[in-house]
């Protein structure tokens, strides 16, 4: 069967091979974004790789004032969704965010509260069907508070809260939801901080693992898979020890 | 943003760029425009040997990030996507639909624009011919703003083949692919030297859509040229799988140089040639160790150490056997010969590119450890015989020639000429077109 795919910033490189993956099965897809050149390209790209049908919609999803109007334009297009994915999000320059107010809830906006607003909305579309699986991108900034990224960590984490408390709302209605963690991957939103790290993955790879687990159900997907080593180790630094360190 | 990252493959040239990494299509005239140095090059992947992909002092326009694929007419293959799509890429999308690359050079790791822009060739020269042949449409950008959608018949199409990405931005390029499987029936034939090699190529070039050989570089005396002949067809099970094997080793850092010392090589080359046993091995192989069986080892021009490797690639008539002859003999007896030593006969299909290296012929490629003026006097000595034999190099895989031999290997350069895009220029091309 034809499976129907909701992507919420889709025009983001991890977007795009999260997207590919399901493309090959001929799948269905809504895409959202704010531009509707780059969502063109995406989608002559997914039909090139063997997508069925996609639909684009040009809507800036961090004016959570639109979010009901893509709920009622997705159930428009669909009768039921099989995965939505919520890949948005923005990374700005940390040392901008730790010394700003202005900055700091621009950052906890756009990675945190538009995501709220989504995932309410449509958990109620999920919880009606009683089927299906949603995936949110979070990030293993979230896990721990870091002097180099707190403030989007701290948007972060609290998504990734807020997503496994829905996880388990949504467990008793027939709805799995699958938290993914990406460590660094080479972007756009990366490069153009300057951003170098041997632990830089290739968007790729982190799309194909958000496919992969989506596809399965998983619970919780640290993406390259070493990040839940590393998270481990980070977060059991006891904080006397952790304290002196510049992570 | 500023960076010493962006290198070629063989580690021999270090320059600082600027860099600009456009994301979509639509941003590159934009990031061009607003480029603060005087020319600008586009750079896929840095697979070219020399300084071909460089331009020192100058901007680097990452292509990398545009890598979307934009049609796929499975019934006819043409293929169409942006020119930072890898052949990699390429594979994994159309070997499911029964379609593959016309052309593949030794290595998946290049973008579809680098393969363009240096008109790659492969195992089946003498059947297809370069990459450019099965290319029907290029979208390129001028620095001017203008944009260019160009057909085979067009001079600015066939500049821009082989046109070392000097001609304009390549942003969209049309691919024909063909309809064949990803396996092949291949056979190894050991050859004991260089006559024996000629003759089986001749007749594997009537049988064979692919023929290569490697020639042992290092022994002398009555084992000179020895070396292993490999022919391959597409085969026609098509019960076998799809599947790719992924990347599992790499070269985490520099070899140190005793690593490249010559006994090393002695016996790499001993163990090559007698690893196959009989005198001729049949197998059903998988395109990736049979295309690009060093793309297992990630960076491993690494072993070269530090000081880099040069890539020497010549072709020369196939009238030529004595210069041929003359070049192995110099090669082993300098002691300075390398792992690989790739020897095939180009045919005659022609190539739109203007600036294409294959010509009818035998071409070699040898790579050698960077030893300072004893590998350039050996450069020296080697560049005359190809000279006098009427050949020439491969500006992909060269760091060293200068204006006189580029001159004279690629008098249809003057005709080329006026099609470089006043904005682009690279290290490659200041260094062989010194008054420009």
């Amino acid at each position: 069967m034809t499976k129907n795919i909701v992507i919420l910033g889709a025009t983001s490189s991890i977007a795009l091979h999260t997207s590919r993956y399901w493309a090959k099965e001929k799948a269905n897809f809504f895409l959202v974004g704010r531009d509707d050149l780059k969502l063109s390209r995406i989608k002559e790209d997914l039909v090139t790789f063997g997508a069925t049908r996609v639909v684009i919609h040009n809507q800036d999803l961090l004016d959570e004032s639109t979010h009901p109007r893509i709920v009622e334009e997705v159930t428009k297009c669909f009768d039921n969704i099989d995965h939505l994915l919520i890949a948005h999000g923005t990374l700005l320059e940390p040392s901008q965010t730790r010394d700003s107010v202005d900055m700091a809830f621009k950052e906890i906006r756009s990675n945190y509260l538009s995501q709220v607003s989504l995932l309410i909305l449509f958990s109620k579309l999920f919880e009606k069907q009683k089927s299906g699986n949603m995936g949110v991108i979070s990030s293993v900034a979230g896990d721990r508070g870091r002097m180099s990224n707190f403030v989007y960590g701290s948007a972060k984490g609290g998504l990734s809260v807020f997503s496994e408390g829905l996880r388990n709302h949504l467990y008793h209605h027939g709805v799995s939801l699958t938290l993914v963690k990406p460590g660094m991957v080479a972007t756009p939103m990366t490069s153009a901080l300057g951003i170098k790290s041997p632990l830089l993955a290739k968007p790729e790879v982190v799309g194909m693992d958000i496919a992969k687990a989506m596809t399965r159900h998983k619970k919780v997907v640290y993406t390259p898979f070493y990040w839940r080593i590393i998270m481990t180790i980070i977060r059991h630094i006891p904080s006397v020890i952790f304290d002196r360190l510049k992570l | 943003m500023k960076t010493n990252d962006y290198g070629s493959w063989g580690r021999f040239f270090h320059y600082s760029h600027d860099l600009i990494q456009p994301a979509w299509i639509q941003d590159v005239f934009r990031d061009v425009k607003n480029s603060k140095f005087d020319t600008i090059l586009p750079y896929g992947l840095g697979r070219s040997y020399g300084d071909s992909c460089l331009n020192e002092n100058g901007t680097l326009l990452d292509m990398t990030g545009l890598n979307r694929f934009v049609s796929f007419d499975r019934q006819s293959g043409h293929l169409r996507c942006e020119a930072g799509v890898t052949l990699g890429d390429i594979l994994n999308l159309v070997i499911p639909h029964g379609w593959f690359l016309p052309v593949s050079p030794g290595t998946k790791y290049v973008t579809l624009g680098g393969a363009v822009a240096n008109d790659v060739h492969g195992k089946n020269h003498h059947v297809r011919g370069t990459i450019g042949s099965h290319i029907s449409w290029i979208k390129l950008l001028r620095t001017d703003g203008t944009i260019h959608e160009l057909t085979p018949e067009q001079p600015l199409f066939q500049a821009t083949v082989a046109g070392l990405g000097l001609t304009g931005i390549m942003l969209e390029i049309e691919l024909k692919l063909i309809k064949e499987l990803p396996w092949f029936d291949t056979e190894n034939i050991k050859f004991g030297g260089l006559d024996e090699f000629f003759q089986i190529s001749d007749e594997s070039d009537l049988s064979h859509e692919y023929t290569v050989a490697w020639v042992d570089c290092v022994s002398t005396g009555k084992n000179l040229g020895r070396g292993i002949f490999m022919r391959g067809n597409h085969s026609k099970d098509s019960s076998l799988p799809f599947k790719s094997v992924t990347p599992k080793l790499m070269v985490p850092f520099d070899f140190p140089d005793f690593a490249l010392s010559k006994p090393t090589i002695q016996i790499f080359n001993q163990l090559f040639y007698h690893k196959q046993v009989s005198k001729s091995m049949v197998a059903t192989v998988h395109y990736d160790p049979f295309f690009y069986p060093l793309d297992k080892i990630h960076d491993w021009n690494k072993i070269y150490g530090k000081r880099g490797f040069f890539q020497y690639q010549f072709v020369i008539p196939s009238t030529e056997k004595n210069a041929l002859r003359e070049i192995f003999s110099r090669i082993a007896r300098s002691g300075m010969s390398s792992f690989l030593a790739v020897l095939k006969k180009f045919g005659n299909v022609p190539s739109p590119g203007m600036m294409s290296f294959p010509e009818p012929g035998y071409t070699l490629a040898l790579d050698f450890a960077n030893l300072g003026q004893k590998t350039d006097k050996l450069f020296e000595i080697l560049d005359r015989i190809v000279d006098d034999a009427g050949g020439r190099l491969y500006p992909a895989k060269d760091s060293k020639m200068n204006e006189m031999q580029f001159k004279n290997y690629y008098p249809q350069f003057e005709k080329f000429k006026p099609w470089i895009d006043p904005r682009i220029s690279s290290s490659f091309i200041r260094r062989v077109v010194k008054n420009d």
